[in-house]
């Protein structure tokens, strides 16, 4: 065994007393990950099944990248039902609101970071979009292009990254014409070692970022360029699988998230939508598919489609929803199919 | 009956290695709160490859290195901000006016402040007792990379670790 320095020695006895520190009770549940292993493996077995994962996620993603940009429903077209689905979906109807809406959203991208997804966070609060590849769980090393589109007017400033270190400013090529900058710990290196920022300004002078990772390609700023060159800035309503209706105007979506493939990585996507409705927390889940884990809350199957919805503070709902309670909310939920040309950005209706 | 054996091997190798693979993510993040999140996210990964995981060998190094990449995939992602609801907790523990303790305290805030790989190397390295060779293969990195990375954070720790042994000869 090589000698060890004596900071390293002090270390060693550091990190042991650190780790041998008080702790709270452990809260690792072993019943639990096998519930909820038990549930991915189900569902990796269909998804295999029905698909041929892999290609079929790329499709959905390609289909979904075409969609309209903007606009009533994306039922309105092309009525290409997929021959899968049991019956034509009940298209809602009447104004609504799609809480992922966003300022802009991927053009052109690298056929290995291909599932667009889009997410609403509540910090901050804003829809980002994020493509990725395909690999899924354990995998950590899934390519993934993040975007995100400040508001008109707001200029982004540098501050420090995660662990602290100092954000710099290396400028890029121009974008478009426009002013283009890396964000970087090192200025020698404008990739950051393969954890690259670009942040450029649109025609118009919105700003645009791109945080990308494990893109394994030799050239990483040729290709963020690229990508950044095919950003469309116009706003962007992503349709959704299902819609819901009925609900009081207080009614708020705190959390929306349309990942692909599915965060658990055994689908070609899954939606979840969180919503604060008076007191209480509503939790919906979609996926395509007939299964679900008993902890999932309750559940319906419709056009091949499944969602549940989980009610926190169940007490805490308004009176027009709280005697149906989670049963009653889902009866709300209309379920559009697996087929993205029926979905719809109506999809919040008071 | 093969899942019921399954689960059960399952469910005994977490209870004997659960509580060491909590200190691994706990070195990584600093917050118990988290480190449990972030082990319950790994034996559910760690739990749906069990039929290949058991064939490996090196049972313990393949969780390790699900609960590092899981810790390393979180930081890239803003995810974890979304799902951990916890406040940090170093001020949490009434019992922290012990000496050794606030010592502990100070490396854990100097860890924290260490960039995520950086310190999931030292971790690796001095909790976990890897070799620059192990630790190069747990993080898909290069010997070189480790052996960097390892200066970065030792250099960065110094003041802690200097500042500790102070206090040791003082008292």
């Amino acid at each position: 065994m090589p000698t060890m320095s004596v900071q390293e020695q002090k270390l060693y006895a550091a990190i042991e007393e650190l780790a041998d520190r008080p702790a709270p009770p452990s809260a690792i549940d072993a019943d639990d990950a096998i519930r909820r292993g038990h549930r991915v493996v189900r569902r990796r077995r269909v998804a295999r099944g029905a698909t041929g994962a892999v290609v079929g996620i790329a499709a959905v993603a390609v289909a979904v990248s075409v969609l309209p940009s903007h606009g009533s429903s994306g039922a309105a077209g092309t009525g290409a039902a997929n021959s899968s689905t049991k019956a034509t979906p009940q298209h809602p109807s009447g104004p609504g609101t799609d809480p992922l809406t966003l300022s802009g959203t991927f053009g052109w991208l690298p056929t290995n970071v291909a599932n667009v997804g889009y997410s609403l966070h509540e910090t901050p609060n804003q829809v980002q979009a994020v493509a990725r590849g395909d690999q899924v769980l354990p995998s950590s090393d899934t390519p993934m292009i993040w975007l995100n589109i400040y508001p008109k007017g707001t200029t982004p400033t540098l501050g420090q990254f995660a662990g602290g270190n100092t954000q710099l400013r290396v400028n890029a090529p121009k974008v478009n014409g426009q002013t283009a900058y890396w964000m970087t710990e090192s200025a020698s290196d404008p990739t950051n070692a393969g954890d690259t920022w670009l942040r450029w300004q649109s025609p118009d002078g919105q700003w645009g970022e791109l945080h990308a990772y494990s893109l394994d390609t030799p050239d990483i700023t040729t290709e963020l360029l690229r990508v950044a060159a095919g950003i469309d800035f116009a706003p962007h309503s992503v349709p959704l699988p299902m819609s819901i209706s009925g609900l009081p105007k207080s009614a708020v979506t705190v959390e929306a998230d349309l990942d692909r493939p599915s965060l658990s990585g055994d689908g070609a996507w899954d939606l979840a939508l969180i919503l604060q409705v008076g007191g209480a927390t509503v939790q919906i889940s979609v996926d395509p598919g007939t299964q679900h884990s008993a902890d999932s809350g309750t559940c319906k199957t419709a056009n091949g489609l499944t969602a549940c919805v989980l009610v926190t503070s169940p007490g805490g709902l308004p009176t027009s929803l709280a005697k149906g309670g989670a049963a009653g909310i889902l009866d709300r939920i209309t379920l559009l199919g697996t087929d993205p040309a029926n979905w719809t950005t109506a999809v919040v209706q008071q | 009956m093969t899942e019921l054996r399954r689960d059960a091997a399952f469910t005994e190798y977490v209870a004997a290695k659960g509580p060491w693979l909590r200190k691994v993510a706990y070195l990584l993040c600093q917050d118990w709160h988290r480190a449990d999140d972030l082990v319950q996210n790994s034996i559910i990964k760690l739990y749906v490859q069990w039929p290949q995981a058991e064939r490996i060998g090196n049972l313990d190094g393949y969780a390790r290195r699900v609960v590092v990449n899981t810790f390393l995939a979180e930081q890239r992602s803003s995810w974890w901000r979304r799902v951990v609801l916890h406040e940090p907790e170093y001020a949490g523990h009434a019992d922290a006016g012990i000496a050794h303790v606030e010592t502990s305290l100070d490396l854990a805030d100097a860890l924290g402040a260490l960039p995520a790989r950086q310190r999931a190397t030292v971790v690796l390295r001095y909790f976990c007792d890897l070799s620059v060779e192990e630790t190069a293969t747990a993080l898909s990195c290069s010997a070189g990379t480790v052996k960097s990375q390892t200066a970065r954070g030792l250099d960065a720790l110094r003041r802690v670790l200097d500042g500790r042994a102070a206090e040791s000869a003082a008292s």
